[in-house]
C-alpha cells in the first residue's frame, strides 16, 4: 500500500510532503534498548561468580536458558513496538490538506485532516540543543476554529515546512475563492 | 512435596513463543498497511527477524549441546524447607 491510498488521494491532489519524526528523535529507544540488552550478560556474570556451580545443575541450566530467551524475544518485541509507535506517525501534506496519523500503540490509531484553506496560523517550535543543531522541530497549524489544530511532531526541516504550508494554503485560498466567484457570476 | 516435570517450562516458552510470533506478526501488519515499508522500515524488520532468528538459534543450540533430559522432576514447594528454618527438632 501506498501513502496516496492511504489517505484517498483525490484525482486533483498531489503528495507535496510526508514527514516523519526525525530520526535522532529515536536514538533514547535504541539507547534504552542496548541497555536492556546488556542487563542478562551483567547478571549471568553476579550469578557465575557468587554462585559458580550453579549452573552445572541440568534443570536450572534449562530454565536459566529459557528465562534468557524469553527476555531478549520480550525486548526485541518491545523495540519493534516502540519503533512502530515512532514511524507510523506521520504527517501528509497535499496540495489540498494536511493529514495527520498517529500512531498511539499497537492497537489505537488517530487520522485527522484539514483543508489548506482554513489554516489561519503556522507556529514552528525549535526546542534544545539537539534540535537547533540537526534542524528539528514542532509545527503546529491551527485553522480560525478553536478545536482543530494539527501539531507535527519533531518534523526536521520546521521552517521550511511552515513556508511551504503558508504558501500553499494561499494557493488553496486562491483556488477556493475563484470558484466562489465563479459560481456567485 | 509439589513437584512439575521440566518440560512444563518448555511448554510455558513455546505459549510465549505463539504470542510472540502474533504479536511480530501485528507489527508488521501495521508498516505494510499504512504505507510505512519503505529502506527504513525494511531494514527495522530484517534487524529484528535477524535477532529472533538469532535468539532462537542459540537456545536450541544451547539447550541441545547441554544434553537436558526434559522428563526430570522439579520441586516446586516443600514442606521439609520450612520444618527444619529455625532448627527446630521434634519432641
Amino acid at each position: 500500500m501506498d501513502v496516496s491510498h492511504l489517505i484517498k488521494q483525490k484525482s486533483y491532489e498531489h503528495v507535496v510532503y510526508v514527514l516523519r519524526r526525525h530520526a535522532f528523535t529515536f536514538i533514547p529507544k535504541i539507547i534504552l534498548f542496548i541497555v536492556l540488552a546488556l542487563v542478562p550478560v551483567l547478571v549471568h556474570f553476579m550469578i557465575d561468580t557468587l554462585f559458580p556451580r550453579l549452573f552445572l545443575h541440568d534443570a536450572v541450566f534449562a530454565i536459566g536458558v529459557l528465562l534468557g530467551s524469553l527476555y531478549y524475544l520480550s525486548i526485541l518485541l518491545f523495540f519493534y513496538t516502540q519503533f512502530i509507535v515512532f514511524y507510523l506517525d506521520m504527517w501528509v501534506v497535499t496540495n489540498d490538506r494536511v493529514v495527520d496519523v498517529e500512531q498511539f500503540g499497537l492497537f489505537s490509531r488517530t487520522i485527522s485532516e484539514l483543508d489548506l484553506f482554513r489554516i489561519q496560523d503556522v507556529t514552528t517550535d525549535v526546542h534544545g540543543l539537539f534540535a537547533t543543531l540537526l534542524k528539528y522541530g514542532n509545527v503546529a497549524v491551527k485553522t480560525a476554529s478553536s478545536n482543530v489544530h494539527i501539531n507535527f511532531k519533531d518534523v526536521p526541516n520546521p521552517n521550511k515546512v511552515r513556508e511551504d504550508l503558508i504558501r500553499l494554503s494561499h494557493e488553496d485560498r486562491k483556488y477556493h475563492y475563484n470558484i466562489s466567484n465563479a459560481e456567485e457570476s | 512435596m509439589i513437584t512439575i516435570p521440566l518440560y512444563v517450562f518448555l511448554l510455558l516458552y513455546f505459549v510465549f513463543l505463539a504470542v510472540f510470533v502474533s504479536f511480530m506478526l501485528i507489527n508488521l501488519y501495521h508498516i505494510v498497511a499504512s504505507a510505512s515499508f519503505t529502506l527504513v522500515g525494511f531494514i527495522m524488520t530484517f534487524f529484528i527477524f535477524a535477532g529472533t532468528v538469532l535468539v532462537c538459534f542459540f537456545t536450541i543450540d544451547l539447550l541441545a549441546s547441554a544434553g537436558i533430559d526434559w522428563q526430570q522432576r522439579i520441586t516446586l514447594f516443600n514442606a521439609e524447607w520450612f520444618s527444619s528454618l529455625f532448627g527446630a527438632e521434634p519432641f
